[in-house]
């Protein structure tokens, strides 16, 4: 019994000290030790800064606060006679390698066949959606592009919500969130959850066990990819996005994004590139070009798709050839790296 | 309040320190902090704790000595009306049910002052069934009302006749088996002169709420926590140390191992539910899921119940003692549950085999022994059946009371069974812990089964009946092997000992170790995922 057990409570002090002194050793290795803050840790790619750090005359561009970019390093003022593009977008723009992804592919290209000189910055990460795309332009505008390249989808405005949601929990005063605040232990339990309970349990397993705060309004949220649901939030971003670049005076070309479905072949978006092309048909400066009509007209187009979302390296050629096109003729004006590519709907 | 919330500790900490300042008053302050406490699931329902405590203090009054005069009786007889009076004008509360408390207790009342004019030995009888009528009044409507007005329509429809008025809904009030168990058994210990009559009301009110057992239990005797609500421990820096510990325990238990393996136990007995199949790889997993679950549920509960309990100066009963190495279904039910088990031996199993034994005895003159292996076998199963009864209003949970019933008559009746449990030796050990923990899954899945027929798919999805291909995904054996290995390595650590507390016998270095890996897996857990499994019994 308990009151027997009382003469234990000596003994139980020193181990108990021991094990919270290696915690606070631990917090503190983890406050002055890693990369990154808790606070840009608990970011969930909402942190305008995360990923971006000038050194001296370059910009590194890094993994960091849930950004996944890959690791990158251009000079901070432009070179004379280079254009700088930037690419934003999700998982399928970041590519499986910086070397086998679109933006390498484009720069080779655009270097081989029209003599441009251009840094093409992949700033894509995996998951991302309209709205932390937003936030990633409006860090990217500060080192002046020449164009932005921006990858519209709707497939991932959930995680997009969903990690919105996140933040705001994290961020908040609730003793709830004082551990996950924490540099040490807060870093651990967002480990599990996205490596293990994100990651490990098949969806439908972890939708069932949803039951908080947060998990009642992801819940509350339609279907995953129900596009009625998610376009008109995703094109109330893109406006804003639009707006900002165009007020930067950068000119933007935004490839819709599109789906592969195996079992019929068909390559469809849900009516999104028609949606966005009638948008800003009228806009200066915007240019639309859609992936499934880039696609649709090949016929190896299953050659084209690693999976129903992801390009080979077949279809990262088509891709990065026809941006090639399109940019040949916005810097160039004509030539012969501007021939055929996508079919862009620009004012 | 549960104890998953994250305002429990603030409230506990507060609760502690307040009362360990305060001069005198304390019973005062711990019977506000319990009120306080039930009040956060509904204010309302508080009535019924001061109306079982109202007739619990009367009538042991009543039964050990002369009652109190018709104006003590009816001032703490009308107390519950009191209470919704006051409450009335904070909260809505239906006139209906002002009227229907205020005539229970008016009713109560008129009945005790009319059994006090009994002589001694009738009066003792009477007040006795009046207190035990009150307190199984209160469960039999509050628990069982919907269940047999349900299966009343049932019946009426099935002879062709529509009566859905018959069809209650009667909100079930949290841990009212809990304390309504505890207070019979104070009435019944008073009667058998185990116990004395507490001569404070407040006294008894705060032993029926006392918070840190009231919703889940322990169900606690009278006679050793009575005592104790005296208050007249001084302060210990010992009770902090032991009670955090035990809070330490409880919440990895809780948080850790039991709302995690919920993710997939929920899941799995959801879908079936739901009229899903699954094959003999998931069904497995969700069933070691949910035993995990149901374990560290229920232990888990009882070390912060003690844990919060030691921080008041209060020690509460041992309610497991590593109940998964039992070696047979009676051990088990010695080791799982224990202040349920031994109460229902008490109350319920002894006397009734006694009375039985009584009205068999070979002559008037002999005395009555429970030895008749037929009266035991049928004693057993009555009794593991009003168990499971009082688990829940639902055919599944007699289900599991009575398959708890049989095994146990089993292993009384098959030799085999007995020289198995008994035998010393390193395999029979792990066999006969192997087969009780398996028997007592098999039960587990007809608890946590929303019926029957639910209960029935899944026992046959895992002899196999779905196929026996391992459907379930790798992901979900991980996920339940991280969660689940860290309380079997727990119970490994103490295996030789009474409970997982007794890790405390271990070295410094272990010690420090498990405290250690305890705060970063509880860490790494969410808090307050999931509402405790004992609380809606």
């Amino acid at each position: 019994m308990d009151l027997d057990r009382l003469d234990y409570a000596p003994k139980i002090v020193v181990p108990a000290i021991i094990a919270v002194v290696a915690l606070a050793i631990l917090e503190f290795w983890a406050y002055f030790g890693f990369h990154e803050s808790s606070a840009e840790r608990n970011a969930f790619g909402y942190s305008r800064d995360a990923s971006f750090s000038v050194e001296g005359s370059f910009v590194a561009i890094t993994t960091a606060s849930s950004r996944r970019f890959w690791t990158q390093r251009y000079p901070q003022a432009k070179l004379p006679g280079w254009k700088r593009i930037m690419v934003i977008g999700d998982s399928a723009a970041r590519g499986p390698s910086l070397d086998g992804s679109v933006t390498e592919t484009l720069r080779r290209q655009l270097s081989e066949r029209c003599a441009m000189r251009t840094e093409v910055w992949n700033l894509s990460s995996p998951g991302y959606g309209s709205r932390r795309k937003h936030v990633v332009i409006d860090k990217a505008l500060e080192f002046h592009p020449d164009l932005i390249i921006y990858h519209a989808g709707i497939t991932t405005e959930y995680e997009d919500s969903r990690e919105w949601e996140r933040y705001m929990e994290y961020h908040s005063w609730h003793p709830r969130h004082w551990v996950d605040q924490l540099p040490f232990l807060g870093r651990v339990k967002l480990s599990k959850l996205e490596r293990l309970y994100w990651q490990w349990l098949p969806e439908d397993v972890r939708a069932a066990s949803l039951e908080g705060p947060l998990a009642m309004k992801i819940g509350a949220i339609a279907s995953k990819t129900d596009s009625r649901y998610w376009m008109p939030k995703m094109l109330s971003n893109l406006d804003r996005t639009v707006e900002e670049v165009r007020e930067a005076g950068v000119p933007i070309l935004i490839l819709v994004k599109a789906s592969f479905d195996p079992a019929s072949g068909r390559v469809t978006d849900a009516g999104l590139d028609k949606a966005i092309a009638e948008r800003y048909a009228s806009r200066p400066g915007v240019m639309v070009a859609s992936n499934r009509e880039l696609f649709s007209s090949r016929p190896d187009v299953s050659a084209l798709f690693r999976d129903t979302s992801h390009w080979t390296s077949a279809g990262t050629n088509v891709v990065a050839q026809a941006l090639g096109n399109s940019v040949g003729r916005l810097f160039n004006g004509g030539g012969s790296c501007s021939q055929g590519g996508i079919r862009t709907a620009r004012r | 309040m549960s104890f998953a919330t994250w305002y429990f500790p603030f409230f506990l900490v507060a609760i502690s320190t307040v009362f360990w300042l305060l001069p005198r008053r304390r019973l005062a302050f711990i019977v506000l902090a319990s009120l306080v406490f039930y009040s956060f699931w509904d204010v309302r329902f508080c009535s019924l704790l001061i109306g079982a405590a109202a007739s619990d203090y009367l009538c042991t009054r009543g039964i050990e000595e002369a009652p109190p005069p018709p104006a003590t009786v009816l001032a703490i007889g009308m107390f519950p009306t009191a209470w919704l009076l006051v409450i009335a004008q904070f909260k809505e509360v239906a006139g209906f049910h002002v009227a229907a408390t205020a005539l229970a207790c008016l009713a109560f009342c008129l009945l005790f002052i009319a059994g006090s004019r009994l002589k001694e030995e009738n009066r003792r009888r009477f007040l006795l069934y009046l207190a035990v009528g009150v307190n199984l009044g209160i469960l039999v409507f509050f628990k069982y009302a919907n269940w047999f007005s349900a299966g009343l329509l049932d019946m009426l429809q099935r002879i062709g006749i529509s009566a859905d008025w018959v069809l209650l809904d009667v909100l079930l009030p949290v841990g009212i088996s809990f304390h309504t168990f505890q207070s019979i058994a104070y009435v019944v210990d008073v009667f058998d002169k185990r116990c004395k009559a507490e001569r404070d009301f407040w006294r008894v009110l705060c032993m029926i709420m006392f918070f840190p057992q009231l919703v889940a239990g322990p169900i606690e005797r009278a006679a050793a926590l009575l005592p104790q609500l005296r208050f007249e421990r001084q302060f210990d820096w010992r009770f902090v140390v032991w009670g955090l510990h035990l809070l330490l325990l409880g919440y990895f238990l809780k948080v850790f191992v039991a709302d995690n393996c919920a993710v997939i136990a929920d899941y799995f007995f959801k879908r079936i539910h739901l009229g899903e199949s699954f094959g003999v790889g998931w069904s497995l997993a969700a069933t070691g899921a949910y035993a995990a679950q149901i374990y560290g549920d229920f232990v888990g509960y009882s070390y912060i119940a003690r844990g919060s309990a030691i921080l008041l100066g209060i020690e509460l009963t041992r309610n497991f003692e590593l109940p998964l190495l039992a070696r047979s279904p009676g051990e088990f039910w010695r080791r799982w549950h224990i202040s349920l088990s031994t109460w229902i031996r008490d109350y319920v199993f002894l006397p009734l085999s006694l009375s039985i034994s009584y009205h068999n005895r070979s002559s008037p003159s002999s005395r009555p022994a429970v030895n008749d292996l037929a009266i035991v076998s049928s004693c057993l199963i009555v009794t593991m059946l009003l168990a499971g009864l009082w688990h829940g209003a639902d055919w599944h949970f007699i289900a599991f009371g009575g398959f708890h019933g049989v095994l146990q008559v089993l292993w009384l009746v098959v030799p085999g069974a007995k020289v198995l449990s008994s035998s010393a030796g390193f395999l029979p050990r792990i066999a006969s812990r192997m087969l009780t923990f398996v028997l007592v899954c098999i039960a587990w899945i007809l608890f946590r089964s929303d019926s029957l027929n639910d209960a029935a798919r899944v026992l046959a999805s895992v002899a196999g009946a779905n196929g026996t291909g391992a459907d379930v995904p790798s992901g979900v054996v991980s996920w339940l092997a991280v969660h689940a290995v860290p309380l079997v390595l727990l119970i490994a650590l103490v295996r030789n000992e009474k409970e997982e507390a007794d890790v405390v016998r271990r070295s410094r270095a272990t010690l420090a170790i498990a405290y250690f890996l305890m705060i970063i897996l509880l860490a790494s857990s969410e808090a307050g995922r999931a509402q405790f499994i004992y609380f809606q019994f």
